[in-house]
């Protein structure tokens, strides 16, 4: 249900803007491209333990698709809202988790080929279980522990930096995400890498 | 088509679980986490030491993960009765013993404990008393290190901090993990340096944050953070159709006229 009212909300956010924009009687001139993503995203870079010998994770396969809108604000910065879609997570044990980005970038063309970023993303995290209980070592024996049985939903936002190198409608992008920006101890680093082809709607 | 697939859905080994079956948790956010000072002094395990390892135990594991609301704290110390007690039985001298007594709402009690029916083998380390639940609160938990052997004092100074942070997730809520990488699984690692997937996860449902900015906390207040249950993620709608929408106004560009017929010149 989460998912769905920030999809409605995310769907609000670009009608609101795209009503700003129609009123200029030159909707096609600032609505530049749609953009479509395919990436892959890396969550809290070095900081999640992989392996029983302390080794944390730099570099995670977690698939993402994606779209954005870019509206041009003057020639050299574009606005860009953009949703992205970690695709679910699934646990043998019925525990999934699904990650919703939702997403705003400011851009700025800073030469034909390469543009940078800098925007705000709400990251909306979904972990749900079905239940059940398992029997597991306790040290000394087993114990019963239990699956998690309903659906809980976390909300961060964050503070994204980016880059994106241009090759004609085609572009890779390496995009940060700051959590707990204010928080030293709490703060953590996700990154994506993204490669996005640009429909242009002046076309 | 089998490999795409596989590559589009990652299916995660294991997963996280529960120590108990209605998901209980601190209803707090700020949980104090203390040490059990007995009159006698452990036989085998310096409390001390204990006291100095909590910080880190805290805060290089649970403290670290931006997706949930807990924090943890170093709460000082209690002054407990004895270190011979059973479930339950751990009273402050002076006071009533029996549970709920001790530990308090939103505290987390670690001490030495000599009780041989808690450690039914002493190559057990430490564990955590079943915890004190009303309705699907946690009430306050205690950790007892086997003070029957010294295979906890014979551990590394970081084996230590992961055993009590191991520890503490029990308390709050959490229960084993099946993956080597995962601070709570049931066994010590040669090396633990920081939580797992698992951890961050089971942690993270446990207390979720409801939209917090920039890690400055809650939005419009505390919006649901002391609630008994946030399944759903109630609250977190309206608080970011609230942003979406000043967002929205703020970078509104003004409306122009499409041609510049009206001028008055």
């Amino acid at each position: 249900m989460t998912l769905y009212r920030s999809f409605t909300l995310w769907v609000l956010f670009v009608a609101l803007s795209a009503g700003s924009a129609k009123a200029t009687d030159s909707f096609t001139q600032q609505f530049k491209y749609i953009g479509f993503h395919l990436g892959t995203l890396t969550e809290f870079y070095d900081a999640i333990q992989v392996d029983d010998q302390g080794t944390t994770d730099k570099f995670a396969i977690n698939p993402m698709l994606g779209f954005s809108l870019e509206i041009e604000i003057t020639p050299d910065w574009m606005w860009a809202p953009e949703i992205n879609w970690v695709l679910p997570r699934e646990a043998g044990d019925g525990v999934s988790k699904n990650l919703l980005m939702i997403r705003n970038d400011a851009i700025w063309r800073a030469t034909d080929i390469l543009r940078l970023r800098v925007g705000t993303s709400f990251m909306i995290n979904n972990i749900r279980g079905q239940g059940g209980s398992k029997r597991l070592n306790n040290g000394a024996g087993t114990s019963e522990f239990y699956v998690p049985s309903e659906s809980r939903t976390s909300i961060n936002n964050t503070l994204d930096l980016g880059a994106e190198a241009l090759m004609d409608e085609f572009a890779f992008r390496f995009q940060t995400y700051i959590y707990s920006l204010l928080k030293s101890e709490r703060r953590q680093i996700s990154y994506s890498l993204t490669l996005t082809y640009y429909y242009d709607m002046g076309k | 088509m089998k490999l795409l697939i596989a590559l589009l859905l990652p299916t995660l080994a294991h997963a996280f679980t529960l120590n108990n079956s209605i998901g209980a948790r601190f209803k707090d956010e700020k949980v104090n986490v203390r040490v059990g000072i007995n009159p006698t002094p452990c036989a085998n395990v310096d409390l001390n030491e204990i006291t100095g390892m909590i910080g880190e135990a805290v805060d290089e594991f649970w403290n670290k993960v931006p997706s949930s609301r807990l924090e943890l704290k170093d709460g000082g110390s209690y002054q407990t009765g004895d270190d011979d007690f059973w479930n339950g039985e751990l009273c402050l001298i002076g006071g009533a013993c029996g549970a709920p007594v001790i530990p308090g709402v939103s505290d987390i009690v670690i001490t030495c404990n000599q009780n041989a029916t808690n450690f039914t083998a002493g190559s057990l380390l430490a564990l955590t008393l079943p915890n004190v639940i009303r309705g699907k609160n946690i009430q306050g938990a205690v950790v007892i290190i086997n003070d029957t052997s010294t295979t906890f004092d014979e551990l590394s100074r970081d084996k230590k901090v992961a055993v009590i942070a191991h520890e503490i997730g029990h308390a709050i809520g959490l229960g084993h993990s099946e993956e080597k990488s995962a601070l709570m699984y049931f066994a010590v690692v040669p090396k633990r340096s920081s939580l797992g997937q698992d951890d961050i996860d089971g942690v993270t449902y446990l207390y979720p944050v409801q939209l917090d900015v920039f890690g400055a906390g809650c939005f419009l207040g505390s919006i649901a953070a002391s609630s008994d249950d946030d399944s759903n993620g109630p609250g977190s709608f309206w608080p970011t159709a609230m942003v979406g929408l000043l967002l929205a106004l703020f970078l509104r560009r003004p409306v122009k006229k499409s041609n510049a017929t009206s001028s008055l010149a």
